[in-house]
């Protein structure tokens, strides 16, 4: 589940934060999290490639404004588009 | 003739208003039926004999001096145990609250005692109402009235359990992902989840802010029309309203993807006979879907999750060992999801909601089964059928959570009996803002599928 970008290998965020969530339960003596969070994870994924989100860049390259945040004006586009809140 | 614990609160009000049965006979009727029942279902948690005596005694006494209050004056109910009623404890079926008594009652409870219902108890559930088996309790699990090695559904497991009981004559539940539907579906009973904030949450432990309802669990839509106006703060509704004819002209659409293509046999076959028998009735049964029905799993796990997490988070930290393993390492895994999935989940809720309202448009009410199963033998995680292993608790939100999410009106009906005799439940969805529409709609409904078995 890796991706690579300008050179760096980048975990899938949701990767990422399963095994940092795998990690923060077994230190926390709850080593029998893992599976529950491997759930989580795979439905995470769902969530975020659900039609609705089209307007949130999840795991595709990112528009962003000149300070870092998120075009207001891409997503203004999307809505203007219909897709706002996903959806048909 | 019926016994008195076996009446529902229509049958009873009349008789108890002409004075021709006392509150504290029918009230004595459902207690000595806890007394023979309760060692075998685990219905209830708390019995309070003494406080239901006195304010039996004390409503037949008003009754006699001619200022009877309504229809559920005198009438024998329970609660699910986490809801508050004052001077009582609120265990939510969890050692975590060892000790708390609660200081007021709920507002919806406080509405009941002014329509002058009578409390006999406090019903068992999943603790913290978080599962759908009523298995996970300190207090040991629900058992179904119908084959004890069965699950009584969850979480209100204990109050349908004991309305199929005569253990009274109705309860009150509560509905974050189907835990009055189920129930009501698995036993036998009628349940009502109504529109999202109709009625008061107010005194009543927390699973998810955003997706919590209360509602009763009853005999007949009658019944659940009585509690659900009560609760509402309008407790003397007009009864003739229920009154319509006959079924015929009305119009459901049915949601066949998704929401047809996991039932065990059982359920398929009681469905679709009841929706034979209503289009031979005269109701029309068209084709409606929710496109995006298969995203309802994620989108609820996403606000749920965190939101009992937040309310647990104190007790998590200063108890955890007070908690049963499952639901404290569901608990635990809320903590987990990040804030931005939450909030995406806020926006498929929106977009399912649409989708919902869209479904309704041309017709009266949504019509599917409750749960996709027969009540699950007690300790079953996982199910096999349809070639396919299906874990039970997916299963048994399946068909209901998504009214949760999306907070239209539903309501389940008793509609058919498994070849074991086990109950299968039928569920009506109404425009959100309009519950006492779909009950008016959900009594006819009834009504044709009487007798059917």
């Amino acid at each position: 589940m890796a991706d690579t970008e300008g050179g760096d290998v980048r975990l899938d965020p949701i990767e990422a934060w399963l095994r940092a969530a795998v990690a923060d339960a077994e230190r926390r003596g709850l080593p029998q999290l893992r599976p529950l969070l491997e759930g989580v994870a795979q439905s995470t994924r769902q969530l975020r490639a659900a039609e609705w989100n089209d307007y949130v860049p999840t795991g595709r390259p990112v528009r962003r404004s000149p300070e870092g945040d998120l075009s207001a004006e891409a997503l203004g586009a999307k809505a203007e588009g219909g897709k706002a809140e996903g959806g048909r | 003739m019926t016994p008195l614990h076996d009446l529902s609160i229509s049958e009873l009000a009349p008789r108890l208003a002409a004075r021709e049965v006392s509150s504290l006979e029918v009230t004595e009727a459902c207690l000595s039926r806890i007394a023979t029942d309760n060692g075998r279902v685990n219905a209830f948690i708390t019995v309070l004999g003494d406080e239901a005596r006195q304010d039996a005694r004390r409503a037949d006494a008003e009754i006699a001096a001619g200022r009877r209050r309504g229809p559920l004056h005198g009438v024998p109910i329970s609660l699910k145990d986490l809801i508050d009623l004052s001077g009582v404890p609120t265990t939510a079926a969890s050692r975590v609250l060892d000790g708390h008594v609660a200081r007021a009652d709920a507002v919806v409870v406080a509405r009941l005692r002014e329509a002058g219902t009578v409390f006999l108890g406090k019903c068992n559930l999943h603790e913290f109402a978080f599962g759908t088996t009523s298995e996970d309790s300190a207090f040991g699990p629900v058992r179904n009235p119908w084959d004890g090695a069965r699950s009584a559904g969850g979480s209100s497991g204990g109050s349908a359990a004991a309305v199929a009981t005569g253990m009274g004559l109705a309860s009150i539940g509560t509905d974050t992902g189907g835990s009055i539907r189920i129930p009501a579906a698995v036993c036998g009973c009628v349940g009502l989840k109504p529109t999202t904030g109709e009625l008061p949450t107010g005194g009543i432990v927390p699973l998810s802010w955003t997706l919590d309802h209360v509602g009763p669990l009853a005999r007949s839509v009658a019944d659940a029309w009585l509690l659900f106006h009560a609760m509402a703060g309008t407790p003397n509704p007009a009864a003739l309203a229920l009154d319509r004819p006959s079924a015929g002209g009305l119009r459901l659409g049915l949601p066949r993807p998704y929401f047809l293509d996991i039932l065990d046999d059982a359920v398929r076959a009681a469905f679709e006979r009841a929706c034979a028998q209503l289009t031979r009735a005269g109701v029309t049964v068209a084709d409606r879907a929710v496109p995006h029905a298969a995203d309802t799993g994620t989108v609820y796990l996403h606000l749920q999750l965190p939101e009992a997490s937040a309310y647990h988070a104190p007790m998590l930290e200063s108890h955890p060992e007070l908690y049963t393993p499952p639901v404290r390492q569901r608990l635990e895994m809320g903590r987990y999801v990040m804030a931005e999935d939450y909030a995406r989940a806020g926006v498929g809720a929106r977009a399912l909601t649409r989708e919902v309202d869209a479904a309704l448009e041309g017709v009266d009410a949504l019509v599917l089964p409750t749960v996709p199963i027969v009540a699950p033998p007690l300790g079953k995680t996982s199910l096999v059928f349809g070639g396919a292993k299906h874990p039970v608790r997916a299963l048994m939100l399946r068909l209901t959570q998504l009214f949760d999410v999306t907070g239209h009106p539903a309501i389940t009906l008793p509609c058919a009996r498994s070849a074991d005799r086990l109950p299968v439940g039928l569920q009506l969805v109404g425009r959100r803002g309009r519950t006492a529409e779909l009950l008016l709609l959900a009594a006819a409904i009834e009504r044709e599928l009487a007798g059917q078995d």
